[in-house]
């Protein structure tokens, strides 16, 4: 009897794996946070390219009951034994690899890239801005760019030099081109988050600083600096369990009435850093806080001055507000997003023309300059 | 389709499961059988699909002609095989021999093409021999063949003993029960041993300065357990899925590891092929009712072949001709004296040869081979700290090993040998349901890693 029950138990659930994966299909993967994979519609080239199989596989694992437990449950055994080692291991100084994240110290960090990996897309993003640059004469441009631990061998602080290679090749003035530097773990850890690849407050004050003497201007006094506790883990941490949450802070500015509009549409607003400082329980996350990725994300202050475009990635996310505060309008486009959400491609010469930009300023790290602009398609 | 798969387990079983249970013929299973079979097939290898169908279509028709007494039918059908064999399989390797592997296009290799051949060569060798009549029906004819539980990896069936199967077969609720017990423990290995113990033999073997001599004495008993539980495990869960069915399939391994010597290591290791080789190439060389130098003769051709069986590469040659020679040791030179030596140290001695037989199976670049062995047999110091920093989530892995190490030996069937009191087998009941469960998270959680002997 119990044989029977206990195996029409694991035919109840095989069966359930079949019938949610084809008739009531989960619409997202809340623990990964993205969407979830739905079956596929058969067709006989897919099916012979074997590409119907694995998107099969890949449906009944995202829809298959409880999985998101049972991936939970996963990473607590997998970490739960992975990870006292690392703590020992990371005592002794230098880099512990988990999954494809390294540990130093107690940061989450990534290994530095060589240069050879990223110099031909450096000199194509320098090539690329040249152009725009000398297209619009009129128009100055700017670049900062930010430092992270892909710049720098935290244990040695020996650095591949890709901002030398992008600088370098750049003809825009010297004194328009400028960066987060990064030159010890020290820095590291003073500007960036623990479990996530962005900056933390204190970085993005600092980038936000330096960007407002590149570009001429005073920047906004700080007010103060919001922290909640150990509220936040970023995606480093995403699946790595027993990492503890850290600490997440808002920087403080008087900022005055702001109007926003995403790919032309008026919106209310932009992020939740309002709501966080509050103290608004809910999700926090980069994105959910300082604003999520918008290919074409417009803010004006309603009153007269120079028009600004900032062309960057989620770096940038956590300086726009306090940088537009200081323009009549401010465009933000990321390009990784842009065509997507706009219906058309990107024209440099045409955006500056159609919104009357005055300055252009890019601001990300190797992600941006080292692939996202250099590869096109935006 | 791997058995391991999250669409075999959720998609593919449960209707087949259903259906086979709610047909009540043989007949109708049997179409049922035979349907599911070429559409398990087509999933992971949809294009070789009309290869395996016009195989098995040709040699069937060449044994009804073989009956008849055509006596081209059986060269035809020989040729065809192994021509396939040969084509698909080591083309390559042996117009590399002769120079030309660069102007050889690469074929893709049908999934589980050295399994099918040998039962489809065992069927003409049996029917030449008389041993069996001509099958008439070619959907049973081409159930035989392509019977998904043992499709791709065995083990390798004889039609003489699976022909009354096929014709009228019982379903028992005891043997579904005992079937799905022993497809799950088939799963356990391969998920929760074999993958794991595998992804610590890649860490070492990826980095062999860091892993000195003993970790690389490590990597080998980890591929060791790796590929037993692996195909083992597959062997469970086909043996398993045939219980399920009502079929009975041969048994392939006996605890090979606890083997006292070479020879008693192959009695017990995937043997369904070794029972081919011995009465298919083996004893029609005369095996060893012949002089004692056609007998070398004879063992270092089997071996050789069973070498080149499993790949179209050197190192399986090598491997296979290891044993071929630890072999002739042990019946030329050793022989009854073998008898005498402590258990102890035969088990020690034929557990270290068979590591290093793995050794020469695991690492396919020749260039390779060489530094491993050296490092293997020199000295260097194991820099697990540095290996652990390249990525310690290997850390979570290493309970797998001396898990393994025990399974290899009967443990289970002497705990729970006896029929077991009602707590007992409530215990069990729900072990296997939390097993299952276990399985399905490592599923879930680990990249997917297809069966080994999916390649062979």
């Amino acid at each position: 009897m119990l044989h029977i029950l206990a195996g029409l138990a694991l035919f109840l659930f095989l069966l359930a794996g079949l019938t949610r994966a084809l008739l009531s299909p989960a619409a997202e993967i809340a623990y990964e946070n993205r969407p979830a994979k739905r079956f596929p519609a058969f067709s006989v080239s897919a099916f012979l390219r074997g590409e119907y199989q694995d998107a099969a596989e890949a449906a009944v694992a995202d829809q298959l009951p409880g999985a998101s437990y049972l991936k939970k449950l996963y990473n607590i055994f997998d970490a739960g034994l992975a990870l006292p080692a690392v703590r020992s291991l990371t005592a002794d100084g230098g880099y512990v690899g988990f999954r494809d994240i390294f540990f130093f110290d107690d940061m989450m960090t990534v290994r530095p890239l060589s240069l050879a990996s990223r110099e031909a897309a450096l000199l194509e993003s320098a090539r690329i801005i040249n152009a725009w640059a000398s297209e619009s004469p009129d128009v100055p441009f700017y670049v900062y760019y930010i430092e992270t631990d892909r710049d720098l061998d935290l244990g040695t602080g020996e650095k591949p030099g890709l901002y030398a290679c992008l600088a370098g090749a750049l003809t825009i003035p010297a004194d328009h081109v400028g960066r987060l530097r990064i030159d010890s773990y020290d820095d590291y850890r003073r500007f960036f988050l623990r479990t996530d690849h962005h900056w933390g407050a204190a970085g993005a004050w600092e980038g936000y600083r330096e960007i407002c003497a590149l570009l001429g201007t005073d920047p906004l006094p700080l007010l103060g600096r919001f922290t909640r506790p150990a509220c936040y883990r970023g995606t480093r941490a995403a699946g790595v369990e027993g990492v503890a949450a850290e600490d997440f802070s808002v920087n403080l500015y008087d900022v005055p009435g702001l109007r926003f509009s995403v790919s032309g549409e008026a919106v209310p607003g932009y992020g939740a850093q309002e709501r966080f400082v509050s103290g608004e329980p809910g999700t926090v996350s980069y994105g959910s806080v300082f604003g999520g990725d918008c290919g074409e994300l417009q803010i004006d202050t309603g009153r007269e001055g120079e028009n600004l475009l900032i062309l960057g990635d989620s770096y940038d996310n956590a300086i726009v507000i306090p940088l537009a505060a200081g323009y009549a309008s401010t465009w933000c486009v990321d390009l990784r997003a842009y065509a997507a959400q706009t219906g058309h491609g990107f024209v440099m010469a045409d955006f500056l023309r159609e919104k009357e930009i005055d300055r252009v300023l890019l601001v990300a790290g190797i992600d941006y300059f080292g692939a996202t602009l250099a590869q096109g398609g935006w | 389709m791997a058995f391991s798969s999250l669409s075999f387990l959720f998609l593919f079983l449960p209707p087949v499961l259903l259906l086979y249970v709610l047909f009540r013929t043989d007949r109708a299973r049997n179409v049922l059988l035979l349907l599911a079979s070429l559409f398990f097939y087509a999933w992971g290898a949809p294009r070789a699909l009309p290869l395996l169908v016009g195989t098995a279509l040709l040699v069937w028709g060449c044994g009804i002609g073989m009956e008849k007494g055509w006596r081209l039918c059986f060269p035809l059908a020989l040729v065809f095989v192994l021509g396939s064999l040969l084509l698909f399989k080591y083309l390559g390797f042996f117009a590399g021999i002769i120079g030309l592997g660069g102007s050889v296009p690469a074929l893709l290799l049908p999934a589980g093409i050295s399994f099918t051949s040998f039962q489809l060569l065992g069927y003409l060798f049996d029917l030449r021999r008389g041993g069996i009549r001509a099958e008439r029906r070619f959907d049973r004819f081409l159930l035989y063949v392509c019977f998904f539980p043992q499709l791709l990896q065995g083990p390798i069936l004889r039609y003489g003993e699976t022909l009354p199967m096929l014709s009228a077969r019982e379903l028992r609720r005891d043997a579904m029960d005992a079937g799905a017990r022993r497809f799950l423990r088939g799963l356990g290995k391969k998920v929760l041993l074999a993958d794991q113990a595998g992804v610590v033999a890649a860490a070492l073997y990826g980095e062999p300065e860091l892993a000195g001599t003993a970790g690389l004495w490590l990597a080998a008993l980890c591929y060791t357990l790796q590929i037993y539980f692996d195909f083992s495990g597959y062997s469970d869960m086909a043996i398993g899925l045939g219980h399920m069915f009502g079929f009975t399939l041969p048994e392939n391994f006996r605890h090979p590891y606890c083997a006292l010597s070479v020879t008693d290591f192959w009695r017990r290791w995937h043997m369904t092929l070794s029972l081919w080789f011995r009465d298919y190439v083996y004893i029609p060389l005369g095996g060893n009712r012949v002089s004692r130098g056609r007998f070398v003769l004879n063992l270092l051709t089997v071996w050789a072949l069973t070498g080149l069986w499993h790949g179209a590469s050197w190192n399986f040659v090598l491997w296979g001709l290891y044993y071929g020679v630890l072999l002739i040791l042990e019946k030329l030179l050793l022989g009854e004296r073998i008898e005498r030596v402590p258990k102890l140290l035969r088990w020690v001695v034929t557990f270290t040869l068979v590591n290093l037989g793995w050794v020469l199976f695991h690492i396919t670049d020749p260039a390779a081979l060489g530094p491993v062995l050296r490092l293997m047999f020199g000295w260097q110091a194991f820099q697990w700290r540095a290996l652990l920093a390249l990525d310690s989530s290997v850390i979570s892995k290493l309970p797998a090993i001396p898990l393994g190490l025990l399974l290899s030996f009967p443990i289970r069937e002497r705990l729970c040998g006896t029929e077991g009191s009602f707590l007992r087998e409530a215990i069990t009941g729900v072990a296997y349901v939390a097993l299952f469960i276990v399985c399905v998270m490592f599923l879930l959680s680990s990249t997917f890693t297809p069966f080994i002997y999916f390649n062979f």
